[in-house]
């Protein structure tokens, strides 16, 4: 009778340990995953931001610093996702680092030397691929001159180079930025990422 | 009890893995193995301990034993939560998320299992648990609650201590064996790491390993001289083995037979060290050090973890520094706490109040979120109020309507300038040349832009004749420097009449100067007569000469004819404007205004 107990004891035992650790286990998940999730998708976001401004300032340092954060959190944030939410964020992540990615990067370092050579006209290199750009780096030159002198026409010609030319870009810009918002999406993927948490 | 002696060296051995494991990633991938002889000892000592007490009183007393070893464990593990909350205290990173459940877990005897939920991890530096370490302790308590289980099925139908020792060596192997087992299954087919590397269940195997091997010992206390064997041999082959695995296996390898290979090389060499203890009471004096750091091996790994997380978030050290600080302060700690609970229960009591008090202020003054979530919380509002874009804007609206305005003005002037009145030269010129800070000397172009050229360049003073070649040059320098001095800047306009520019002559105009910097300005006479051999010759001789430069008439005239007069030559209104602006800009551009 009494080994009987000591058997039924021993397996009472061993099913509360069973049940206390089925609940701890429990209790523990919900609440931390949720809280690695929400800190997780918060790095996520600012690798995500990092990385937007380093493609727009065509910063290729600083993008491949914001890539390997993005890894990082992304490394972190892995065991806690879904597939559908693992899928989606290596998608993001196979965009950016494309060929596509990296022209932009060149053009916008582009861009912002010519809006630097508004301020002080600089010939700008490596615009042989960018007609626009050359163009209007070539009017901004010519506009240099015209602290000596310039006449009337050649005022008339830088004017119509800069509106033609800046048109083109602007259509140009438009699109790469409706292409760009369609493949990275960032602002979506903000918003996806604040639903994550 | 002389064998704890060579248990301890033992033990050191582990720890000093374990922690070139922790502080070293990638020099001891599989310094983690370590814990498998941690798990061995405890293992024999609990068992040999539990079957001892069961040999004298016949009766399990599973309670008494569990009660025992939880004073035993307990007590370090608060003060080291207790000093780990004080250093938190002063820790401004993001180790304080959720660290009031992370101590509740570790003084429950819960880590694993909150590891095993969470999917925590050592290599997590991002947000780590300060008390991740106390994983193993949670582990070895719940194996330590199995074994009165065990010994109460073993002494089931045993008549005899003996045969208990037997059932219970039995059940020992079984247990290990279907423990690598489960642990094997988790790991590699269901590929469930942290469950197989956190769960009692799974990590038995080592323990019950070190029970068997107490039962064994209990069973054959007095092994005939036939059957003793040759423990050194063993021993060395044993630990040279471990050190291969550790050093060659990393995390993600270990499952497949690491982990289990590593519990049983631990199993032998605490049966190969208790072998040879029987001949020596103690290692040599050499190695005297090493037994107390062993000794004391429970509190360094105790306070090694928590103090490697917080110290260089704490002072901004390099890890070397850090590492040297870890040991030295895990050591003091572990002399402190030790000291602390030899005291009477109410003097260390007494002790611990003042840091526990501070513990639980440490907890209760650490935010609900700590720094690391508001500081996202605040670039995720900075960021999420700007737009996101990939593609940087060009907005050249304000520059093209200035550009506009200028043609407009442009186009003003020059109908002006078409239908204007010339007004008649000023009778002389006003400023002495002696005190002018900059003389122009022309020919009749420059005498047409006189009164601009006055108006743009500040203590001008122009002697500018119709018809003058450069010969007049040092003429008139030689002359202003006998009747005083030449003015500190000289701008030579001489190039509409004369075709030959030559070097020597260039030269003899800049040797008049004495020393005073001299401008060239390029010269235009008509279409037919471009000038352009003695302008290349002027650049060039400005390029090569320090203090000589050159104002570019020509490019202008060239492509704006409209400045001119029918003849060509001549400047008309604008013209004029022009010009005297060409030798202003020029001369501020060299920085001589």
């Amino acid at each position: 009778m009494k080994k009987r107990l000591i058997v039924l004891g021993c397996i009472l035992l061993v099913i509360l340990a069973l049940a206390s650790e089925t609940a701890l286990l429990l209790y523990a998940k919900r609440s931390y995953v949720s809280e690695k999730r929400q800190a997780y998708a918060s790095e996520l976001e600012e690798a995500v931001v990092k990385l937007s401004a380093s493609i727009r300032m065509g910063e290729t340092e600083r993008y491949g610093a914001a890539l390997v954060d993005y890894d990082a959190a992304l490394m972190n944030i892995y065991p806690y996702l879904r597939d559908d939410e693992k899928i989606k964020l290596e998608d993001y992540r196979a965009a950016l680092d494309s060929p596509k990615t990296r022209e932009l990067m060149s053009l916008n370092a582009l861009l912002l030397q010519l809006k630097a050579s508004v301020k002080e006209p600089q010939a700008v290199e490596g615009l042989e691929t960018e007609p626009e750009l050359a163009k209007l780096n070539g009017a901004l030159l010519k506009l240099k001159e015209c602290e000596i002198y310039c006449s009337a026409k050649d005022y008339q010609e830088i004017e119509a180079t800069l509106t033609d030319e800046a048109a083109k870009l602007s259509r140009k810009i438009a699109e790469m930025e409706q292409e760009n918002a369609a493949r990275l999406g960032s602002e979506e993927l903000i918003a996806w990422l604040d639903m994550l948490k | 009890m002389s064998w704890v002696v060579g248990l301890d060296t033992l033990r050191l051995f582990a720890i000093a893995l374990i922690a070139i494991y922790h502080f070293f990633r990638g020099v001891l991938p599989g310094g983690f193995l370590a814990v498998e002889i941690f798990l061995a000892i405890s293992g024999y000592l609990l068992g040999t301990g539990l079957l001892n007490t069961y040999k004298k009183t016949k009766a399990v007393r599973g309670g008494k034993f569990v009660l025992r070893r939880l004073m035993r464990l307990w007590p370090a593990l608060f003060v080291c939560v207790v000093f780990t909350l004080c250093l938190a205290f002063f820790s401004p990173h993001g180790v304080l998320e959720g660290l009031h459940l992370d101590a509740l877990f570790a003084l429950l005897f819960s880590t694993n299992i909150q590891e095993i939920a969470q999917g925590g991890s050592y290599e997590d530096l991002t947000m780590p648990n300060l008390f991740e370490h106390c994983w193993f302790l949670a582990l070895e308590f719940q194996l330590c609650l199995s074994l009165p289980i065990v010994l109460n099925l073993a002494i089931l139908k045993a008549r005899s201590f003996k045969k208990v020792l037997k059932h219970m060596l039995l059940l020992s192997v079984c247990i290990s064996l279907i423990s690598a087992a489960l642990m094997y299954a988790y790991a590699v087919i269901f590929d469930e790491i942290n469950r197989a590397y956190f769960a009692p269940d799974t990590q038995a195997f080592a323990f019950y390993g070190g029970v068997a091997l107490a039962a064994w010992r209990l069973l054959r206390p007095y092994p005939s001289r036939r059957r003793r064997w040759p423990a050194i041999p063993v021993l060395v082959a044993a630990v040279i083995t471990f050190l291969i695995l550790a050093i060659k296996i990393d995390f993600s390898q270990a499952f497949a037979g690491s982990l289990q290979l590593a519990a049983l090389l631990g199993v032998i060499i605490v049966a190969a060290i208790l072998r040879l203890q029987r001949r020596r009471t103690s290692l040599p004096r050499l190695l005297r050090p090493l037994e107390y750091l062993g000794k004391y091996s429970f509190g360094v790994y105790l306070f090694h973890w928590p103090l490697y997380i917080l110290l260089p978030r704490i002072f901004q050290i390099n890890a070397t520094t850090n590492v040297v600080l870890c040991v030295v302060l895990s050591l003091i700690l572990t002399t402190i706490a030790t000291r602390i609970l030899r005291l009477q229960l109410r003097h260390s009591l007494i002790c611990l109040a003042l840091p526990t008090g501070f513990a639980i202020f440490s907890l209760c003054s650490i935010p609900a979120r700590s720094n690391i979530t508001t500081q996202l919380e605040a670039m995720e509002t900075e960021h999420g109020a700007q737009k996101i874009s990939y593609v940087q804007t060009l907005d050249l609206g304000e520059l093209i309507e200035n550009v506009h305005e200028r043609a407009v003005q442009a186009e003003t002037d020059e109908k002006e300038a078409a239908t204007a009145w010339i007004p008649p030269m000023p009778a002389s010129p006003s400023m002495d040349i002696n005190s002018a800070s900059v003389l122009v000397i022309g020919d009749s172009v420059t005498l047409g832009a006189k009164a601009d050229l006055e108006a743009a360049i500040p203590g001008v003073y122009v002697d500018a004749m119709e018809s003058r070649g450069i010969e007049k040059a040092h003429v008139i320098l030689d002359s202003a420097a006998a009747s005083g001095s030449v003015p500190p800047v000289v701008v030579v306009s001489l190039a509409t009449n004369e075709r030959t520019f030559t070097d020597a002559i260039m030269q003899e105009v800049v040797d008049s100067a004495r020393g005073s910097v001299v401008v060239f300005v390029t010269g235009y006479a008509s279409e037919e007569q471009p000038r352009e051999t003695q302008n290349a010759a002027i650049k060039s001789f400005a390029d090569s000469h320090d203090g000589v430069y050159y104002a570019d008439w020509w490019s202008i005239a060239v492509s704006h004819p409209e400045l001119l007069y029918d003849d060509h030559i001549h400047l008309n209104f604008e013209g004029r404007r022009v010009y005297a602006n060409l030798i202003n800009v020029t001369l501020q551009g060299a920085g001589l205004l």
